[in-house]
């Protein structure tokens, strides 16, 4: 089947950190990182290219970050800002088309086989959308154009920060056979190393393996990697897909069966499931814990409130629910994956009162 | 036991006593009180009311004829509710060995089972290194202008009370928040030994008993404190308070320093505006939006089934347009314990927090969080 569409992806450079930097005109040319404190055991949300020169990076604990930058600023994220002008940016993309499925705050897809000013190219497009962004905002993006949407994605990493790339089906396959595994989405630590055990590193080593044996080894996402390498992506962009759950898990390096090890885990998943509930600005009343033991068998456990988790509830009863399956129903049996997700949003009212201390994030 | 006592003093008493007593009776050697004869005063014979429910306690000593010295400890709703009724001027009340309490006023004798003293734990009051003198004018204020911004659910325990600290210049500092709003105030006192503790938090309850009977207490309020505990003394009364464990978070940040908008209004003005217009509301959050024009705020209500209300008056203002979203709740509690015709209000933008404080007084000022509304 031929892919003939016109698919933009649309990647904010360093958002946070760069609106930051817009607004705090004497963080402009330092690095400078958007998270949480260090003695509070916080992680870095953002940072500017500046200080991704010293190796600080997104998700990394912030006293990791200063020890690779001492001379780093921090600031605590602003998430209603931010929001602000994700709102902002959306609007111009609605000049050109209603097809957007947002991905977070920062991230976009578009198609724009058929778009509202009537333009062929793809490419120009992007072009116009990328200088409006710039105009109205005074940020700059980075932009990936391609057929489908796994494609305009990695495009968008391509030429970052103010980037803009294009794949043409022509080209498709020469760049991707030498794209390390790593950048396919949904290759994690694990998948990776994995694949390195089967001498396969970049995307060519994956052609060399047909689909029964994906199967074999991957399961379902064996599939998934077939058809990336070889360009396929059928997946169209959804407009305004309302989120149903955000979850995060993690497949340990070995298999853990001491309590203080999975709470520990526990802790750091939900630290990380929090942060991208905020990337998405809402939470929702449904807790889902996921437990994949030795033997690959895997169970969910799930928990409902009448009202939105938040950050106590949310650790308080992942930890509950945990202890539950460990202790009583599953006492002493190795565990190899541990989840945890979010669900059942419901609306997002329409008043919501700001508080100092989530808002601000002045510590309480 | 054996006392005689004025049967209005022994009321009013009882009412600061049983308003201690543990409501939620889950001990009940705490529905007690105890009563306890005092060492004669300079003739004058004093006899001491006490109630704890662990948290607080009351500790009021009164005057009484002493017949016979001794103490007891005996149901305190019971009490309260037969004492209410008596008309005559005095009462006594005088206990056996058998644990009987007999209860007389004029024609009326009661005849009540009480509980052995020993089993009671009976609150004291402690010599504590830490003290301030305050009036209790301005105590009654302090608790007033901060209280009502305190945290009355559990989410978090350092919010559930008034932070009471010490200024750079010398003035204590009360600050209460629930993370919707602030309120402090800066309050010179008469005397202040902070020492080693430089903060506490009172509780929302103790501060609350303390509020009711302040007009007992006589013209200045003793203060003294360690890190668990403080004791409020003034006149015939004491309370003890267990302080709330835990640090207040820096409310330094909270405060805008930068909200250039300003507008001076009428503070009974905006109090009526804003009855009218949340009188529609079915949120529960009461949400109402203040639209700034040049000399002019306007009021609107969101839409709702049971209809729309909007109004408008003069103000004091002339910076650009501008919209924002308060809980209306919020903004009238504010307004209440305020006194002055006048209020001033400092924006800066409809997602960052607002001033309100008394343009002509500066001891006091709140901070509060705006809503963000989709209508």
């Amino acid at each position: 089947m031929s892919d003939s569409r016109k698919i933009i992806h649309i990647d904010m450079d360093a958002f946070y950190a760069s609106v930051e930097q817009l607004d705090q005109p004497q963080f402009r040319g330092k690095p400078l990182a958007v998270g949480g404190p260090s003695e509070k055991r916080g992680v870095i949300a953002a940072a500017s290219y500046e200080a991704r020169k010293f190796g600080v990076r997104s998700a990394m604990p912030t006293a990791e970050a200063f020890r690779r930058c001492p001379e780093l600023n921090l600031v605590s994220p602003r998430f209603p800002r931010y929001r602000e002008i994700s709102e902002q940016v959306h609007g111009i993309f609605r000049c050109y088309t209603d097809l957007i499925e947002p991905v977070a705050l920062d991230e976009a897809w578009l198609d724009v086989s058929a778009n509202l000013i009537r333009e062929p190219s793809g490419t120009r497009v992007a072009e116009r959308i990328k200088s409006e962004i710039l105009e109205q905002t005074a940020l700059t993006c980075s932009a990936g154009v391609s057929y489908n949407k796994f494609l305009a994605k990695i495009a968008s990493e391509e030429n970052k920060p103010d980037g803009l790339f294009v794949i043409t089906p022509e080209q498709a396959s020469a760049f991707l056979k030498v794209l390390p595994v790593r950048k396919i989405p949904g290759v994690g630590r694990v998948t990776e190393e994995k694949l390195r055990d089967f001498g396969i590193e970049i995307t060519e080593d994956l052609l060399k393996k047909d689909a029964e044996w994906l199967n074999q080894h991957f399961g379902k996402f064996g599939m998934v990697l077939f058809q990336r390498a070889r360009g396929i992506d059928h997946r169209p962009v959804e407009p305004e897909r309302e989120t149903k759950s955000v979850s995060v898990e993690t497949t340990f390096d070995r298999n853990l069966t001491n309590l203080e090890e999975l709470d520990l885990e526990l802790q750091n998943l939900t630290e990380k499931l929090l942060q991208r509930l905020d990337r998405n600005g809402i939470c929702g009343s449904t807790l889902t814990l996921k437990l994949k033991f030795a033997d690959f068998e895997q169970i969910t456990r799930s928990e409902s409130r009448s009202l939105p988790f938040d950050r106590s509830s949310l650790l308080e009863t992942g930890k509950r629910k945990l202890h539950q399956c460990c202790s009583r129903e599953y006492p002493g049996r190795p565990i190899r994956l541990l989840g945890i997700g979010i669900s059942n949003f419901g609306k997002p009212p329409r008043v919501v009162q700001l508080d100092f201390f989530e808002d601000l994030k002045i510590p309480v | 036991m054996d006392i005689l006592i004025n049967t209005e003093i022994l009321i009013s008493t009882l009412q600061n006593v049983i308003s201690v007593i543990d409501k939620s009776y889950s001990k009940p050697i705490l529905s007690n009180f105890m009563i306890k004869t005092l060492e004669n005063e300079g003739g004058q014979g004093m006899v001491e009311f006490s109630a704890t429910d662990y948290e607080l306690s009351i500790i009021e000593r009164i005057p009484a004829e002493i017949t016979t010295s001794g103490s007891i400890c005996i149901n305190a709703k019971r009490v309260f509710d037969i004492a209410r009724e008596f008309q005559a001027k005095e009462t006594r009340i005088l206990s056996t060995e058998q644990l009987w309490v007999h209860i007389s006023c004029g024609a009326s004798e009661l005849r009540l089972p009480s509980v052995e003293v020993g089993l009671y734990p009976q609150p004291n009051i402690e010599e504590l290194k830490q003290n301030l003198k305050i009036s209790t004018v301005d105590l009654a204020q302090c608790i007033d202008m901060t209280l009502f911004a305190s945290q009355t659910n559990e989410a978090r325990r350092n919010l559930m009370g008034v932070a009471l600290s010490i200024t750079d210049e010398q003035k204590t500092r009360w600050q209460a928040t629930d993370g919707h709003r602030l309120a402090q105030v800066i309050q010179p006192v008469e005397e202040m030994n902070f020492g080693e503790v430089p903060e506490i938090i009172l509780p929302r309850k103790a501060l609350m008993e303390i509020r009711k009977v302040c007009e007992l207490m006589g013209e200045i309020v003793d203060i003294t404190f360690d890190e668990r505990v403080a004791q409020f003394s003034g006149n015939r009364i004491h309370f003890k308070t267990r302080l709330i464990e835990g640090k207040f978070p820096n409310c330094d940040p909270i405060i805008p320093k930068d909200n250039e908008r300003k507008s001076t209004i009428h503070r009974e003005n905006l109090i009526h505006s804003l009855r009218i217009v949340s009188a529609i509301s079915t949120d529960k959050l009461r949400p109402v939006k203040l639209n700034l024009q040049s000399g002019l705020l306007k009021l609107e209500s969101e839409k709702t089934e049971f209809g729309e209300a909007s109004d408008e008056f003069e103000v004091n203002y002339d910076g650009e347009p501008f919209e924002i979203g308060f809980n209306t709740r919020y903004l009238l509690d504010v307004l209440n314990v305020m006194k002055s015709d006048e209020i001033l209000m400092e924006f800066k933008s409809p997602m960052s927090p607002s001033v309100i404080r008394d343009p002509n007084n500066d001891i006091f000022l709140s901070v509060l969080m705006p809503l963000r509304t989709e209508w």
